[in-house]
């Protein structure tokens, strides 16, 4: 995979079809986390590294415990025809939110060991990073986009990655605009019936607007 | 259950793990229940795909063909179009279909084209995958509808549409036909403000088609390929889209 | 009894509407509604795991330890969330690829997990069907109102008819920013409804 590819995978997940402004992913924490621009921050660095670790450990379950091909685990044990150990259409969703939860557990251990005030700050959402549709929305996006039906497509776990991260970053930059935005609101003549998430709203329509913009970039 | 009880380790693995199991056995028997019908609607939706670029072919009449490369590289695959199905002795062959793809506004456009026999005359086209601008260059996919909200209590009794205008024109064209005249292609109704997705399916044709006549040495390589040489280079001739 | 009980089944339509009220599940309410015939066929499904993974959690409630509930719970709402996939993928497989990665995405709605957590692990199984069954019809009829706003306005069509001759469609409705706009004035006129009844109740 050369720079120029890498380059467009994550100018595609940042800006073009932004997670939060694009592909609607991820919208309950962007509503509710975003009030202030410290825990937008933190929330969103979280949020990269579960999105990161997610799909770099999301493909290699696709890839070798579920899809039919002679990669396939199962198969290297029982042996038979590779293509009736076809996992993926039953089993691809709870794997992939088991392994998603799994995940959120030690990222929770790991921020309450290194940050104790970012995990006070955080409290509650660090654990609603599992039900964040973006985490389980971009793992089932990388096996959409880089598996061509068994057979992953060529330099697939790098880029499957590199989208994780992107997306990530997408997230993380979606919600600090609307951080900073919603700070000023609360000192703004906002009308009493678009108060609070109503004008909310507005603002990320029109942030979606603008990101519009970025379509024909790649 | 003793609520002591239900704090040991093993009785909260116990219990997880029935969970996963009693979980696992619903779906297997779901899946067993579906799975034929899984694959026969994508056998299916295949199918259909195929058909609608070569109509007046037997369903069951489209034959794959792959074609080694002689050095390192991916196959390159396309169908044999019949007329009856494939088991029948008396079938014969009426064309080809085959795949070229294109980078058009903000995507690469996948289209499947249809050929009789000669390798020339475009049976239809079909528009695989895309993701142009909505509302200018993705109409290459919209399907003009002509049914009003009142025809569901008075029928119009009119045959609904269900191709894209925009393919639909490319039926009984001649490869050889398209060249490109000033900013466009000869003949080619484009969608309006999307002159460059228009332009992008029309280099999509003429890859499919030199793609092919590359691959089984049919028909007139360098017609299609001068074709496909004129790329637009001038800025000032892309259009805001 | 009957009135408490068609108040389990009313208190998902209006007053704690998951979607107006509660604000949940946006994700797909956004998303798939840009054509009524996807926002019901959204509904429908999401409605099924609901119900289904309510009861079956308040069947087992005295069964699953407490430590290890929110994992139950994420296998048994996971589990009927892959019997829709394949369901759908057999029967409609139209739908299916309209919807897109949001079937999948049915696991993690908040609103299914919300009342697994804060109804059904602590309810009888009847209750807890009328709580999954309210709440599933009240978040359908939240994705139904906002796709016919988007749909009419943004395609000129309602479930795939068209409407006035010779309307020309404001294109923005379809794409991700009408979303957004739609959404919030509605919930901007719920507010204000909401504020001139108090008004109007506090001077009379």
């Amino acid at each position: 995979m050369g720079v120029g590819e890498a380059f467009a995978i994550l100018i595609s997940t940042m800006l073009v079809y932004n997670f939060v402004l694009a592909r609607f992913l991820g919208l309950c924490p962007y509503m509710g986390v975003s009030k202030d621009t410290s825990s937008a921050i933190g929330m969103g660095m979280a949020v990269i590294f579960v999105m990161t670790l997610a799909s770099a450990v999301t493909w290699p379950v696709y890839r070798f415990l579920l899809a039919p091909s002679t990669a396939n685990v199962w198969y290297r044990i029982f042996g038979g025809d590779p293509a009736s150990y076809d996992l993926t259409r039953v089993l691809r969703t709870i794997s992939f939110i088991l392994v998603i939860a799994a995940l959120v557990q030690f990222v929770e251990m790991f921020i309450r060991k290194v940050s104790p005030g970012l995990y006070r700050a955080l409290g509650i959402y660090i654990a609603l990073i599992t039900t964040n549709c973006a985490v389980l929305g971009v793992a089932v996006l990388n096996i959409d986009m880089f598996f061509k039906g068994a057979e992953p497509v060529p330099g697939s776990y790098l880029k499957a990655i590199l989208q994780g991260f992107g997306a990530g970053i997408g997230f993380t930059l979606a919600m600090v605009l609307m951080s900073s935005i919603r700070e000023r609101l609360e000192i703004a003549d906002v009308p009493e019936p678009l108060k609070g998430v109503p004008i909310a709203l507005i603002v990320a329509g029109l942030m979606s607007m603008a990101f519009l913009g970025f379509a024909g970039l790649i | 259950m003793n609520d002591t009880l239900k704090d040991k380790p093993v009785t909260l693995v116990v219990m997880l793990g029935l969970v996963c199991l009693l979980a696992g056995a619903a779906l297997g028997l779901v899946y067993l229940v579906t799975e034929s019908g899984i694959n026969a609607r994508e056998a299916e939706a295949k199918r259909d795909a195929l058909l609608r670029v070569h109509p007046s072919a037997s369903p069951d009449g489209f034959k794959l063909v792959e074609v080694k490369p002689d050095e390192d590289g991916e196959p390159y695959t396309y169908y044999e179009v019949y007329d009856k199905p494939l088991d029948d002795k008396m079938k014969k062959r009426i064309g080809y279909a085959c795949e070229g793809r294109a980078h058009g506004y903000s995507s690469t456009i996948v289209v499947t084209v249809g050929l009789k026999d000669d390798g020339d005359t475009i049976t239809g086209i079909s528009i695989t995958a895309q993701q142009e601008t909505p509302g200018l260059g993705a109409n290459c996919q919209k399907v003009e509808s002509t049914e009003y909200i009142w025809h569901i209590v008075v029928p119009s009794g009119a045959e609904p549409e269900t191709e894209p205008w925009f393919q639909k024109q490319f039926r009984e064209r001649t490869v050889d036909s398209l060249v490109r005249e000033g900013k466009t292609y000869k003949g080619v109704n484009a969608i309006s403000g999307a002159t460059i997705t228009t332009n992008a399916v029309v280099r999509a044709v003429l890859d499919a088609v030199s793609t092919f006549r590359e691959a089984t040495g049919m028909g007139d390589v360098d017609a299609a390929t001068s074709a496909t040489a004129t790329e637009w280079t001038d800025e000032s001739e892309r259009e805001s889209e | 009894m009957s009135t408490p009980a068609s108040q389990e089944f009313s208190k998902g339509l209006a007053k704690t509407n998951p979607v107006f009220v509660l604000l949940l599940g946006l994700c797909p309410t956004l998303a798939v509604t840009t054509t009524v015939r996807d926002a019901v066929g959204m509904a429908v499904a999401a409605t099924f795991v609901l119900v289904c993974s309510n009861v079956i959690i308040s069947l087992t409630r005295n069964f699953i330890p407490p430590r290890v509930r929110i994992p139950c719970f994420i296998v048994v709402i996971a589990t009927f969330v892959t019997i829709v996939e394949l369901v759908m993928q057999a029967y409609v497989p139209m739908l299916y690829k309209s919807l897109g990665i949001f079937v999948p995405l049915i696991v993690v709605n908040c609103i299914i997990l919300g009342r697994a957590e804060a109804f059904a692990s602590k309810n009888p199984p009847g209750a807890s069907l009328l709580d999954g069954l309210g709440m599933g019809v009240g978040f359908g009829w939240a994705l139904v109102i906002l796709a016919t706003v988007r749909e009419v306005l943004g395609n000129g069509t309602f479930l795939g008819y068209k409407l006035i001759p010779g309307f020309q469609p404001a294109l923005i409705m379809i794409l991700p920013p009408g979303a957004f706009l739609s959404l919030g004035i509605i919930l901007g006129i719920i507010n204000w409804r909401r504020v001139r009844r108090a008004r109007r109740r506090t001077t009379a």
